[in-house]
């Protein structure tokens, strides 16, 4: 009797019961494609830490400096060593990431006996500089300079800025790779660890002063290198070994050298400027950036969460937008469906007066009066539920299939105040702000489905005890009542 | 009932001279099945100064305003008066739909002015069978579910409720129609299948508000043949709240309304009748009959002697 009478009344008023089951369907579906795209960008935004900071390195720590005064020398440039390419002069020049500081290699040591750490290597960011310009500004400059004024201070040839700063834009270009010296002995930890194997095979222990490379697949592309061949820098044959690419696509590091070797090229021996820490569990890692921070004051401890927050590009945008667009759509519309699943309900509970008052006249008590209204109600929230799942579930695999892919960038680089050329020139070295491209997904786990039937169910239930509070104050003298 | 205006001036002397001025006593009715009374101890009803009173716009109407009557078991009863009268309040009382505002208002004994919610639903379930004029069937079940419904709330068995309620369909000569929504059955089936649900639970009482209200002439005659069927051969007390006087001369007990108070005791057989106002002056017509109306009506012959 229950069921029969349930399942007819809602067939006769189909109308109403599908809407208040569409509502509900909406506002379900709603909450689990915005739940799925939150997921989808944070597992995007998981991805793009991993791929920007390895998967085995829990803490990085680095140490920026002001920029050192030296550097400026790295780019005096005379006659004298630059090669000449047709009217072109052009100049490589390796330096390690300039304005991040470095570390004596006995911090890792240290670091890596602390408690809860795993393992701790070293790293070391370089920057292959190759500046270009026109071989006869180079004369003109070098003839000025010997005459008294010294580079960049002389009015700009074109002088695009205030010819009073001296500080203009000389008619040359400056293009840079990336290279990272690695530890060849754990190469998990580290730029490597984020990194998938394309061709060949990455550094073996034993290897730690080899004349060998890793390089980036695309850098590769560009270059027209493959494994076997040969890499030049900084005058020196590295022998190809292996090419990589970035996990999610990522344009990091282009080559990679063992450390040592990396060390050589910019005379820093037994220096780092990267110390990459795995501690023991997660948990752990907050322990372990506090210990970090107290051996090392100057330096700075970044661990994955604090990265999360610095990821800009239209990945942060996608990941604000589910956040807060998304979800207050999520909720409003949840709300007006609780709210016109209520609002049928008792007009339905009202239009019965007679009905449920005639039932009561007989001998129906209140609480089964209550129970068929909740019966009916809870039945279109099963309705909603279903369908508001599977539109979900549609929505979200249509939002993973149209959506464009995220870009995500993270500046890691020191920020860089000094102006004029020498600080232009720094920043365009020091561009470490590395952008990634990745797909959106946005899964929906069981998890999710249940939150959607229990949202759909909770609706029903506040419709039915809406209604069921109505139906419940009628009195049974209703029935008497003449329709006329 | 213009039986009863017939030389009212000639009954009334007969009756003052019968010195029958006291509260009648109740009638046992002889009918064929002869059932037994169900509670040999007392009335099915008794109400003494029983009061209703409803806000309207603030305002206090008293729908009842302190209605003294009893009703035995078996009795056939018919309740007139005009609109407002008070008629449907009454009935409400009598099937433990409400509580009266003041008074007391015994069913079988039990003081239903005392019960609460959940006494008078048992007392609505068990006791009482009600029959409305909009026949008040579930819109979407059909005759053979509408006259379950009332065995729900007994806590019969499935098998045995739809059996019951074949049965009870039957009765009233429905048994083709149990598959039919109400909106596909005639005024006079759907208030048949609403007789059917009123019994199918073996009720004490019969009550019905305007049954024929909504039919025309010949279904009226039907469903009032259907009712006094039930109260004839199976014994049911039987209460009809009506309009019509052709439906209220087939009752061999009257009450009439007004204003909330009950204006005119009346019993009559096929050979006349006799009425007795509130002031207590007594009618009969003819006057001949007044002995013979009053016998049948089970009043003590004894009693009307001088
Ligand atoms: N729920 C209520 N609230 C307020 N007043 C009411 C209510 N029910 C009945 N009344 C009033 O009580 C009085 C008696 O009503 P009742 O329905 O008993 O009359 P009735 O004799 O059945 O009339 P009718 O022949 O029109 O059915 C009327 O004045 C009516 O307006
Ligand atoms: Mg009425």
């Amino acid at each position: 009797m229950f069921f029969t009478y349930v399942w007819r009344e809602l067939r006769r008023r189909k109308r109403q019961a599908l809407l208040t089951s569409l509502g509900l369907a909406l506002g379900v579906a709603l909450v689990v494609i915005v739940s799925a795209v939150t997921t989808g960008v944070g597992d995007a935004q998981q991805d793009v830490l991993k791929s920007l900071y390895g998967v085995g390195t829990d803490v990085t720590v680095t140490k920026s400096v002001e920029m050192q005064e030296s550097m400026r020398g790295q780019f005096r440039m005379s006659t004298d060593d630059v090669e000449k390419v047709g009217d072109q002069f052009v100049r490589d020049t390796v330096i390690a990431t300039p304005g991040a500081g470095t570390f004596l290699e006995e911090r890792i040591t240290e670091i890596a006996q602390m408690d809860d750490v795993a393992a701790s290597v070293g790293g070391l960011l370089l920057t292959n500089a190759r500046v270009s310009g026109d071989y006869e500004w180079l004369e003109e400059r070098e003839q000025l300079e010997q005459s008294g004024s010294g580079f960049g201070q002389g009015p700009p040839p074109e002088g695009e800025e205030g010819a009073g700063q001296g500080a203009g834009m000389p008619p040359i270009e400056i293009t840079t790779f990336s290279m990272a010296g690695v530890d060849v002995s754990d190469v998990e930890l580290g730029p490597l660890g984020s990194v998938e194997l394309v061709d060949g095979r990455l550094f073996e222990a034993g290897e730690e002063a080899d004349n060998v490379a890793v390089i980036s697949s695309s850098y590769a592309k560009q270059e027209e290198l493959a494994v076997g061949d040969a890499l030049t820098v900084g005058e020196k044959e590295y022998e190809v070994i292996g090419t990589v690419a970035s996990q999610a696509g990522g344009e990091g590091v282009n080559v990679y050298l063992p450390l040592v070797r990396a060390q050589k090229l910019v005379d820093s021996e037994g220096k780092v400027n990267q110390i990459y820490v795995r501690a023991d569990s997660a948990e752990s890692i907050p322990a372990v950036e506090a210990r970090i921070a107290e051996l090392l004051p100057a330096a700075t401890v970044t661990s994955a969460e604090d990265l999360a927050e610095q990821v800009s590009g239209s990945l942060g945008s996608a990941s604000s937008l589910a956040d807060r667009l998304g979800t207050w759509l999520a909720v409003a519309v949840l709300a007006a469906a609780f709210l016109v699943a209520g609002l049928l309900t008792m007009a339905g509970v009202s239009r019965r007066t007679t009905e449920f008052g005639t039932l009561k006249a007989i001998g129906w008590r209140s609480r089964r009066i209550v129970g068929q209204v909740m019966g009916e109600s809870l039945l279109q929230g099963v309705i909603g539920a279903v369908l508001g799942v599977g539109l979900g579930i549609l929505g979200a695999v249509l939002v993973a299939q149209l959506s464009p892919d995220l870009q995500a960038s993270v500046a890691t680089g020191p920020e860089i105040q000094e102006g004029g050329m020498v600080g232009r020139m720094a920043s365009d070295l020091l561009d470490t702000t590395q952008t990634v491209s990745i797909e959106m997904t946005a899964p929906v786990g069981l998890d999710l489905v249940l939150l959607a039937v229990g949202l759909a169910l909770a609706g029903a239930v506040f419709a039915g005890i809406l209604g069921g509070w109505r139906a419940a104050r009628l009195r049974p003298a209703e029935a008497l009542r003449r329709v006329e | 009932m213009k039986r009863l205006d017939i030389e009212i001036e000639e009954a009334r002397t007969a009756l003052a001279q019968s010195g029958l001025t006291d509260e009648w006593s109740l009638p046992q009715p002889v009918h064929a099945g002869s059932a037994a009374p169900r509670s040999a101890a007392g009335p099915l009803y008794r109400l003494d100064a029983v009061q209703k009173l409803f806000t309207r716009r603030g305002a206090r109407v008293a729908a009842l305003d302190g209605v003294d009557l009893t009703i035995e078991n078996g009795e056939f009863v018919i309740v007139m008066g005009s609109t407002g009268s008070g008629k449907s309040t009454l009935l409400m009382l009598l099937g433990a739909l409400d509580r009266p505002s003041a008074g007391t208002l015994s069913c079988e004994g039990q003081d239903l002015s005392r019960l609460g919610e959940s006494g008078l639903c048992a007392v609505r379930g068990r006791l009482v069978g009600f029959v409305f004029q909009s026949f008040n069937l579930i819109p979407t079940l059909t005759a053979l579910e509408n006259v379950e419904t009332a065995l729900v709330p007994l806590g019969v068995s499935a098998g045995e409720r739809r059996e019951r309620a074949l049965a009870a369909l039957a009765d009233v000569g429905l048994s083709q129609r149990a598959g039919h929504v109400p909106g596909e059955l005639s005024g006079g089936e759907q208030q048949r299948v609403a007789i059917a649900r009123a019994l199918v639970k073996d009720p004490h009482v019969l009550l019905a508000d305007e049954p024929t209200g909504n039919l025309d002439e010949k279904t009226r005659d039907d469903i009032v043949g259907v009712l006094e069927s039930v109260w004839r051969e199976r014994g049911k007390t039987l209460i009809v709240v009506t309009h019509d006087s052709s439906v209220a001369a087939r009752a061999p007990r009257l009450i009439r309304l007004h204003e909330g108070r009950v204006v005119e005791h009346v019993r009559q057989n096929g050979a006349g009748v006799v009425s007795r106002a509130a002031d207590g002056s007594v009618v009969a017509t003819p006057p001949a009959a007044a002995t013979a109306v009053l016998e049948e009506a089970g009043t003590p012959v004894g009693a009307m002697a001088p």
